[in-house]
């Protein structure tokens, strides 16, 4: 099954086409990228996905359902997750608590359990508890996890945006500018961490990255935009060799 | 926590409440603590419950809201109403049902307030809440058969000091639980970052309403506990004065602190009974504490000082 | 009088607190474009300058030094805030400084309050012009100066923000602050005069409403603040157009109300219009749709 299909997505936003006539499908456990200069669109494409934006025309399919006239969270609980350009965490909570925050929806009680705290409060509150303890180990995070999280070092920050968003448990993961600000170093073990939680979470990926390594590293298909529109889609290997993709980055 | 810990940590902490409570009452009963100090912890009591019960919206869910007082008047007025108007039956009955009325009606017009308010960033959730504290209370100026200006007088005086201690203390049990629940979390996720909450999968609109009727529910408890111990109400009591002065204890007690908030209602209490006649001063130094403690906050070097001190202290601890 | 004539003069108070209003409303409207903040002092400022009017008039200081004593000395009162409460607070927490604006704000009340006590005094006749006399209107000589000095007011502020360097500089920063910072631009110095500039329209309109209502208390600006913050949200927070506008609509509907539903009520009435602006139309009549940028 697709986990996302997208077709003939655009938008305006007053007189500019900001995205046109984008269209992308992924499958199950895929990795794909989306690659292109600076204002191309490609956030406003996460945006769109997300429900932050609305679109103006087209469809987006979120596991077979139509994500239209739904808000944001709404779409998040259909299984789609995302993380940020500029890094958002719950900068004064702890590491821990970031992560419970996205495993909201999945242990529940309700609001007289929470405050009366009966059996069932404290059998769901040390399920939840050994969830986050799970994915902090996946990210080397537990010896970070009583700290604030606005204290953690940057590619730290990173990772607990990306655990945070896993909580959720996605079907489809959508990271913005991962290696964004990272070194060479960095951007290494970043992209093991895409691949372990490619592996690991059985979850379908689809990365922005301006970072061709990353790119050509990880991604099993791309997807260039410009001006808002699809350029060109394929195999990694194929498209980062096309001459139109090339002249789109580096001009005439 | 697990389940045994927090059961031991909670049965230390009720019979501490329950040991304070028989010693208070000991030495009310005896007159060691006249009419006067029983009347301070009363208020103490009273300005725990508002001060707790505000540092929900303002503190842990990070909007500010400047009609606490609102909230207040709507419970005491309309537990008043119950009290007055529902004879027959036993007096503690009839005061359970008057504060439980004054709570739930406080509860449903914050509803009212909060709902037409969800969409909008903190900055109008101010003023808005503003505006409604000011409209309840020429409301209730207008309102001839709640005694308008006059006041509404006539009001059993069933509040005493055990209602208020107990009342006092499931407020503060009652928060700090949410606090530490699946729900209080997501409270405090919205403080730090709606988008990003939102981004999480949280209806944060749902999430504002339920910490918003939350504190709205204690506040008029408190009122009705006020009307009670007063037996006359008056409008003009619940003005934006009142308003200012709890949130002045959630600001000098720490924002999301619930112990501090205790603490600063506490000697809010007892402040202005040393300035007795000279209440122009008490709102100086309101004033003086808001702008002096937001920017101690937000200095850096302020904040240095602080971190240093607490390593002290944790050094001395260790030897 | 025929009912047509009543409504006119009802029309015309209105638009006389609406003009108050409106130069009240710039004030916050320019202050919140720019520092992205409610003033809550905003409205004590009007308290100050209505005091340092009467006081230097009480003083033997003829009416134009009296006026412009209490220009500069809010002037000067407008600055100091900024540098001292929300200056250092420049990159905090949208509710630290709106605390501290609350904070500035109850500091003003309560140490006016202390200095000469809660009595109201009465403020003289300073604007005693003939009334206007039209048909069976009449318009009394405060009224008409009123409007008048407001218009010429925003009509200048208007000029000032579109034309002059510092104007541009002032728009630049409310655009963006760092871009602005980039291209040369003051960053401080242009808050400091967008502080000043609202302050000293604060005084005037002080001034102008002591003149219409002729008491002062330490607490008189509470009102006009909040009438004027309700303005500034009706046309548009952080739009000058937006805040003249919203402060005539205000004024003319409160005098209304007044006049034909209740004059009780026209509190209530004032506070459902800002709630039914901020559910409709959050932006106000011109204020742009602000989107977060994610």
């Amino acid at each position: 099954m697709k986990v996302l299909e997208v077709q003939n997505l655009g938008v305006n936003f007053g007189g500019l086409r900001a995205v046109d006539n984008f269209s992308l499908s992924i499958s199950e456990n895929e990795l794909v990228g989306i690659i292109g200069p600076n204002g191309a669109g490609k956030t406003t494409v996460f945006n769109l996905l997300t429900g932050v934006y609305k679109a103006s025309d087209g469809e987006i399919k979120v596991n077979g359902k139509s994500i239209k006239n739904k808000s944001c969270h709404q779409i998040i609980n259909m299984g789609l997750a995302r993380t940020f350009q500029n890094i958002r965490l719950f900068n004064d909570m702890s590491v821990i608590d970031n992560i419970k925050v996205g495993l909201y929806h999945r242990y529940r009680y309700n609001l007289m359990t929470g405050i009366l705290k009966t059996s069932k409060y404290f059998k769901q509150e040390e399920a939840i508890n050994e969830a986050a303890v799970n994915l902090m180990d996946v990210f080397g995070l537990m010896p970070y996890r009583d700290y604030l999280a606005a204290n953690l070092p940057y590619g730290k920050q990173r990772e607990l945006e990306i655990a945070r968003a896993l909580a959720t448990k996605p079907s489809l993961l959508l990271l913005d500018e991962p290696a964004a600000g990272m070194n060479p170093q960095e951007t290494i073990d970043l992209m093991n961490t895409i691949r372990k939680v490619k592996d690991e979470f059985a979850t379908a990926i689809l990365l922005i990255e301006h970072d061709m390594h990353l790119v050509k590293g990880i991604c099993q298909r791309v997807v260039v935009l410009n001006y808002g529109q699809v350029l060109t889609a394929g195999p990694t290997d194929q498209v980062l060799t096309d001459s139109a993709v090339i002249k789109a980055y580096l001009g005439e | 926590m697990k389940k045994a810990i927090y059961f031991k940590k909670m049965t230390i902490t009720l019979s501490g409440a329950f040991i304070a409570f028989v010693f208070l009452s000991i030495l009310i009963k005896y007159g060691i603590i006249n009419r006067y100090y029983t009347g301070i912890l009363i208020s103490f009591g009273i300005n725990v419950i508002l001060a707790v019960s505000l540092n929900v919206t303002t503190g842990f869910l990070g909007q500010l809201t400047l009609g606490h007082a609102g909230f207040m008047a709507v419970g005491a007025y309309c537990a008043a109403f119950i009290s007055k108007n529902l004879v027959g039956l036993p007096d503690v009955v009839c005061f359970m049902i008057a504060l439980t009325g004054g709570g739930l009606m406080a509860m449903l017009i914050g509803a009212l307030v909060c709902l037409p308010t969800l969409r909008l960033k903190g900055d109008y959730l101010a003023i808005i809440t503003l505006a409604f504290g000011e409209v309840i209370k020429n409301i209730l100026l207008n309102l001839s058969f709640l005694g308008g200006a006059n006041g509404y007088i006539g009001i059993p005086r069933f509040t005493d000091f055990g209602w208020t201690f107990w009342l006092a203390v499931i407020t503060v049990l009652a928060t700090l639980s949410l606090m530490r629940s699946r729900f209080g979390r997501v409270i405090t996720s919205i403080r730090d970052d709606e988008i990003a909450s939102e981004a999480t999968g949280i209806a944060i609109s749902r999430f504002k309403l339920l910490a918003f009727i939350f504190a709205a529910f204690f506040a008029g408890i408190a009122g009705g506990l006020y009307a009670h111990y007063m037996s006359i109400i008056e409008p003009r009591v619940f003005d934006i004065d009142k308003s200012i002065e709890i949130l002045v204890m959630v600001v000098l007690g720490g924002m999301g602190n619930v112990p501090g908030c205790i603490i600063a209602a506490g000697v809010l209490t007892i402040l202005p009974e040393f300035l007795r006649g000279v209440d122009n001063l008490r709102m100086l130094l309101y004033a003086i504490a808001l702008i002096v403690i937001m920017l101690c906050k937000y200095n850096p070097n302020f904040n240095r000082l602080i971190h240093r001190w607490r390593n002290k202290l944790k050094g001395a601890d260790r030897t | 009088m025929n009912t047509f004539s009543q409504f006119l003069m009802q029309l015309f108070n209105g638009i006389n607190s609406g003009s108050i209003y409106a130069l009240i409303a710039l004030g916050y409207t320019m202050v919140y474009g720019i520092a992205k903040l409610i003033n809550f002092a905003h409205g004590d400022i009007i308290m100050v300058g209505a005091y340092v009017c009467l006081l230097s008039i009480n003083g033997g200081l003829p009416l134009p030094l009296a006026i412009i004593a209490s220009i500069i000395s809010c002037t000067v009162l407008g600055i100091m805030i900024e540098k001292i409460a929300y200056k250092p607070l420049r990159n905090a927490s949208r509710i630290t400084l709106l605390i501290t604006a609350i904070g500035i704000s109850y500091l003003l009340q309560s140490s006016f309050q202390l200095i000469f006590s809660s009595n109201s005094r009465p403020f003289p006749d300073i604007i005693n012009l003939p009334p206007l006399i039209i048909g069976d209107i009449t318009i009394a000589g405060k009224y008409y100066v009123t409007i008048i000095i407001s218009v010429i007011l925003m009509t200048v502020l208007q000029l000032f923000v579109k034309k002059t360097k510092t104007g541009k500089a002032m728009r630049a920063v409310s655009e963006d602050q760092g871009a602005a910072m980039l291209m040369g631009i003051n960053i401080d110095k242009t808050i400091a005069i967008t502080f000043g500039i609202g302050s000293a329209l604060a005084a005037i309109a002080g001034i102008l409403y002591c003149a219409s209502y002729p008491i002062v208390s330490p607490y008189i600006g509470a009102m006009p603040g909040i009438r004027a913050f309700i303005a500034a949200v009706l046309g548009g927070i952080g739009s000058i157009p937006g805040a003249v506008l919203g402060g005539f609509v205000l004024g003319i509907i409160e005098a209304l109300t007044k006049a034909y539903i209740s004059s009780q009520l026209s509190d209530a009435i004032v506070f459902s219009v800002l709630i039914l602006i901020l559910v409709f139309k959050p932006s106000g009549i011109l204020g742009q749709n602000a989107k977060e940028k994610v």
